[in-house]
């Protein structure tokens, strides 16, 4: 007597929602890359926003020198 | 030569949405940069002399004897 299938078994893999790892693994470099790209958006609007520039242009290696604004203290209005 | 070219650029850069409007904000992010010193130095460079930071060594150096005549 060879075995025969007397019902389907079947597991649920584990998930969350309709997130598994199957999807996880699938999305992870799409939205990782798409995030990159939001960053560069993000670092394009705000070239010109002091809190930015002082917290992360200025810090670029060789070329955040461009996002430092020096100005004699007898030149400043305040 | 040149299509291999024109296939490795489609490769690195247009094959993928992402990596294309990724590629374009960071080329945006340079030339704003790039553009913004380079005119900044080519008008400084025109009207080296006119500027206040020109004039104000000049001013420096007779500055203080044209306060005394007041």
């Amino acid at each position: 007597m060879s075995g025969y299938i007397k019902n389907v078994v079947s597991k649920t893999a584990p998930h969350v929602g309709q997130i598994n790892p199957t999807t996880v693994k699938k999305w992870t470099p799409i939205l990782g890359l798409w995030g990159g790209a939001a960053l560069f958006g993000v670092f394009t609007f705000t070239e010109h926003w002091p809190l930015f520039q002082q917290t992360f242009f200025q810090k670029i290696p060789y070329f955040g020198d461009y996002w430092v604004h020096t100005l004699d203290p007898e030149d400043s209005p305040q | 030569m040149l299509s291999e070219d024109y296939s490795t650029i489609y490769n690195l850069v247009f094959k993928r949405n992402s990596v294309f409007v990724g590629s374009v904000f960071a080329t945006a992010f340079a030339f704003q940069g790039f553009f913004d010193y380079g005119v900044t130095s080519w008008y400084e460079a025109h009207n080296k002399g006119k500027l206040w930071k020109d004039v104000k060594l000049k001013l420096g150096d007779a500055g203080e004897d044209e306060d005394d005549d007041e």
